[in-house]
């Protein structure tokens, strides 16, 4: 599943593991985090994140 | 001011500001600050670390002038893109667009919001080093300390660290190095009071650095803030792995209940709180936010393994005490710290709501569900506090 970081903070987020202190379980995709989900390190928005190419 | 030679070919270029009473709106500066930027003149390049902040940009320009014409340095290292250390940058890019700023992936989106221009940069990575001839500066990606977008910089050759905020201090004299301050038991606790104020939330960053940087020869300690730390400059590394490694030495596992009372009543509720919260293995910790001062509250609430707030409802809104209490936590990391409210109240007790939505907007999960009682609290209520901390004690030690 396609991975997206953080361009603030450098955090990934991973779809497997997901965000669970979110309340983002695994296997959640980037596009499904709700709008004001936010990077779990630094309190970056959504837009700040972008597709990790591997 | 002038500017003083550190080493040859390396300059302290800065700014002081003895005058500075209240540092980013909420820290008091009673020894002032001072804003620490450094050229380092390579036999091929030229380098700048640090800009200081706006109003300061002219004495910044005015010392590069006295070592070298402005449009003749090569590189601006922006470590940390906070505007005490980039105010400065807009007006040195207009006078020498020509120079190529060097800074963290994350410092470039931030820097882009700062200046609202474009600008000639390169992102470094984590080890990178770029050459200046005879100097050679090294990068150190030290996210969280205290920014995202933090690296430190190394002096290879001279060994001088310029770690930015990391290791500063709000100090200002006319002294420049730690070995020559008139009093070097205020530059001391200006030193450790950066930490708390600053520092402190980023624990296990500071601990990650500390480790890191163990093996780094050291000759000099050249921060953004404060004296250059000339002597002893693993002294201060090592203070800071002590006060950053302070929750591996807490060994009881407590509870900090923070309250205030107008009449009594919350206080009643938190004495019975505290009496669950003993039932549930836990080890209580009574702090009234009027009486206890705020630095010892702070402290407690660190140390503690989740809290439990007990507030009042003063028209309609959060009394001062508290409020106070829960805007001191920015020098604190509480997220996901297990925590909850209580209170009563005599109209309306909206206080009790409103001090939950702030800790679910901290990304602390409230529970159990908040409890409140109308003036005094019955047996019943009390009861039903006692039942509170004891769940609470049951949901900390789950956690």
């Amino acid at each position: 599943m396609q991975k997206w970081r953080c361009i603030i903070c450098n955090y990934i987020y991973d779809p497997a593991v997901g965000d669970p202190d979110s309340g983002m379980g695994p296997g959640t995709p980037f596009e499904s985090l709700p709008d004001d989900w936010v990077c779990p390190l630094c309190g970056a928005g959504k837009d700040e994140f972008e597709r990790v190419e591997e | 001011m002038a500017p003083v030679t550190l080493v040859p070919d390396v300059y302290w270029v800065g700014a002081k500001d003895p005058g500075l009473t209240v540092f980013d709106i909420v820290i008091p500066t009673k020894y002032g600050t001072t804003y620490n930027s450094y050229l380092v003149r390579g036999t091929d390049r030229t380098a700048l670390i640090d800009c200081v902040k706006r109003p300061f940009a002219e004495e910044l320009f005015r010392n590069i002038s006295e070592i070298l014409p402005l449009t003749k340095i090569d590189y601006v290292v922006i470590n940390h893109s906070e505007p005490d250390h980039s105010g400065a940058l807009a007006e040195l890019l207009s006078r020498h667009p020509g120079v190529t700023v060097l800074l963290s992936r994350s410092a470039k989106t931030f820097v882009d919001n700062l200046v609202n221009a474009g600008f000639r940069y390169r992102i470094v990575n984590d080890n990178e080093e770029v050459a200046l001839g005879g100097k050679t500066l090294r990068f150190i990606n030290a996210p969280f300390l205290h920014w995202p977008d933090t690296i430190l910089t190394y002096l290879v050759e001279d060994e001088i660290l310029f770690p930015c905020d990391f290791l500063g201090a709000h100090y200002s004299s006319p002294e420049f190095f730690n070995d020559e301050l008139a009093e070097p038991e205020k530059a001391r606790k200006a030193f450790e009071f950066y930490y708390g104020a600053i520092m402190r939330p980023y624990k296990e960053h500071v601990l990650k650095a500390c480790e890191r940087l163990k093996e780094l020869p050291l000759s000099m300690i050249a921060p953004s803030h404060g004296p250059i730390l000339r002597k002893d400059p693993r002294s201060y590394l090592s203070r800071y792995e002590e006060r950053a490694s302070v929750l591996s030495r807490i060994k009881d596992k407590k509870v900090a209940i923070v309250y205030a009372s107008a009449y009594g009543n919350t206080a009643a509720m938190a004495e019975k709180v505290a009496e669950g919260v003993r039932a549930g293995g836990l080890i209580p910790v009574l702090l009234n936010s009027v009486e206890v001062p705020m630095d010892k509250i702070i402290d407690e609430l660190e140390e503690s393994a989740g809290f439990l707030i007990g507030t009042p409802t003063l028209n309609s809104n959060i009394p001062y005490p508290i409020l106070q209490m829960i805007a001191s936590l920015v020098v604190l990391n509480v997220k996901g710290k297990p925590a909850s409210v209580f209170g009563s109240y005599g109209w309306s007790g909206e206080a009790i709501k409103t001090v939950q939505d702030i800790l679910t907007s901290m990304r602390i999960k409230v529970t159990p569900e908040p409890i409140r009682v109308r003036m005094t609290p019955s047996e019943a209520d009390l009861k039903s506090c006692v039942d509170f901390g004891k769940q609470f004690a049951e949901i900390v030690q789950g956690a």
